[in-house]
């Protein structure tokens, strides 16, 4: 299982959803580490605490954009990703993110 | 001479001048010209706020009170009165604060933004100092306004009748700034002051939101050369525990840039063209926008008001081109974050006011 740490492995203050909002926006924590290591990996699992906080339009880009973008189904992620949030405050946000995904259509044809 | 009679000298009177000042002005549209001068028709309390030497230079004088809720028309007049003259190239001999006296919150990080975008583009301003209130000295020193004048930093003073201001942070919205961090450093120096732990997540929420709408919308067709720029201040009162978190631009606005990727649009296009500013403001926030009907995009908004849910009697303000949006939504705890849960507004106001702010203004007030 491949373990990637927000706060650690890619900003402890991620925000914006393109490149053009910020050197850390949810396309490239999407492009650069979420899609390479499920690509790559039977399992991924995504830490989320311990960072400042997130708004909508990052987690949207971040998560929900594996489903428009990058052909995968919310059915393939819900067996191969994994949130894990150990502060209680930031468990909310492991239903955020679900909400996202599975509520994204895909706007590619290429199917992962 | 009756008042109708000297408003309407007091009106031609602005029109010469600014006829005046436009003469010199060559090679600017006659809509800009048009534009200045209703900015200086408007400005106010009129006569006494602007005075023009003979070399067209101008001077402007700032009025007793800046304050969007008390005192909304003449603040905003002489803002954009001093936005237009640094937009049209206008030389600004002095700006005046002798009888400024008052000064709320979000009027001070406006004024800052002016004199910011003054000094990006001009030269710097002069201060004559000892002419000034002490309070809006002490808020000018608190707030960084001396290295923004280009001025030597004074001593930090004391709080101004219970109140101490943050330094006013300025951003771009652009692939190397991050504007995550700045937030992140911003909720630190709120708990410095204040001495308390702030709702940290529901903060950098509506904050990171705010930035990306900045991004995505606020300046959009203002040109490439239009920097993208945010600025962001805070307040608060050691008596009474408030907190006000203020975060601005000088973009397009909310109104101007929402259309509208609501689905259906069209069909309710009519009613929404006939929707004030405070309504689109309202809607904008609480259905979300989108200009390009991508279901996914455009619900940020909705974050703005999670830190305002975080505390009990939590409000946000929304002023966008001419309307205000006022909200205190139920106190959630935990917030409500949940885009699939609706919010709950526990009161509510809308107001249209006479001039456009000339961007968005968002206000936060807590008490912690």
């Amino acid at each position: 299982m491949k373990h990637i740490c927000i706060a650690n492995d890619f900003s402890i203050s991620p925000s914006g959803r393109e490149p053009d909002d910020g050197p850390f926006n949810g396309q490239r924590f999407r492009e650069e580490l979420l899609v390479p290591a499920l690509q790559t990996n039977e399992k991924v699992s995504v830490r989320i605490d311990e960072v400042e906080g997130y708004g909508s339009s990052f987690l949207e880009e971040a998560f929900g954009g594996l489903v428009r973008q990058d052909g995968f189904t919310a059915k393939q992620l819900e067996q191969k990703l994994e949130l894990v949030a150990d502060k209680q405050k930031f468990k909310i946000y492991t239903d955020v993110i679900w909400y996202h995904i599975r509520s994204a259509r895909p706007e590619k044809k290429d199917a992962y | 001479m009756s008042n109708r009679l000297r408003r309407r000298k007091s009106r031609e009177w602005l029109i010469r001048k600014s006829r005046r000042i436009q003469g010199l002005q060559n090679g600017k549209s006659f809509k800009q010209k048009k534009r200045l001068e209703k900015f200086l028709i408007h400005n106010s309390s009129s006569r006494q706020s602007l005075r023009v030497y003979p070399d067209n230079s101008i001077e402007i004088h700032l009025p007793s009170t800046l304050d969007f809720d008390a005192n909304y028309t003449t603040t905003v007049s002489h803002l954009l009165l001093l936005r237009s003259a640094v937009a049209y190239g206008i030389k600004i001999r002095r700006l005046a604060f002798e009888r400024l006296e008052k000064m709320s919150t979000s009027a001070a990080l406006a004024l800052a933004s002016e004199i910011d975008q003054w000094n990006q583009k001009r030269r710097r301003l002069r201060a004559a100092l000892h002419t000034w209130h002490p309070n809006i000295y002490k808020i000018f020193t608190q707030m960084g306004f001396f290295e923004l004048l280009g001025l030597p930093k004074q001593e930090t003073m004391q709080s101004v009748d219970g109140a101490t201001f943050l330094p006013f942070r300025r951003g771009v919205v652009s692939k190397t700034d991050d504007g995550g961090a700045q937030a992140r450093l911003f909720r630190q120096e709120i708990e410095a002051i204040t001495g308390v732990e702030v709702a940290q997540l529901e903060l950098f929420a509506a904050l990171s939101e705010a930035m990306t709408n900045v991004g995505q919308h606020a300046y959009d067709n203002m040109g490439a050369r239009v920097k993208k720029q945010w600025w962001l201040s805070a307040s608060f009162n050691h008596k009474t525990r408030l907190l006000k978190v203020t975060f601005l631009d000088h973009g397009r606005t909310i109104p101007k840039t929402l259309p509208l990727k609501w689905d259906n649009f069209e069909k309710i296009k009519d009613i929404f063209n006939t929707m004030s500013d405070a309504a689109k403001i309202k809607a904008a926030v609480t259905m979300g926008r989108s200009r390009t009907r991508q279901a996914h995009r455009g619900k940020g908004l909705r974050d703005l008001m999670t830190f305002a849910m975080a505390y009990p009697q939590g409000s946000l303000a929304i002023f966008s081109r001419k309307g205000k949006y006022w909200v205190r939504p139920a106190n959630d705890v935990p917030p409500n974050f949940d885009p699939t849960q609706p919010l709950t507004v526990v009161e509510e106001k809308l107001l249209e006011n006479r001039l456009s702010i000339g961007g968005t203004l968002i206000e936060w007030a807590v008490t912690i």
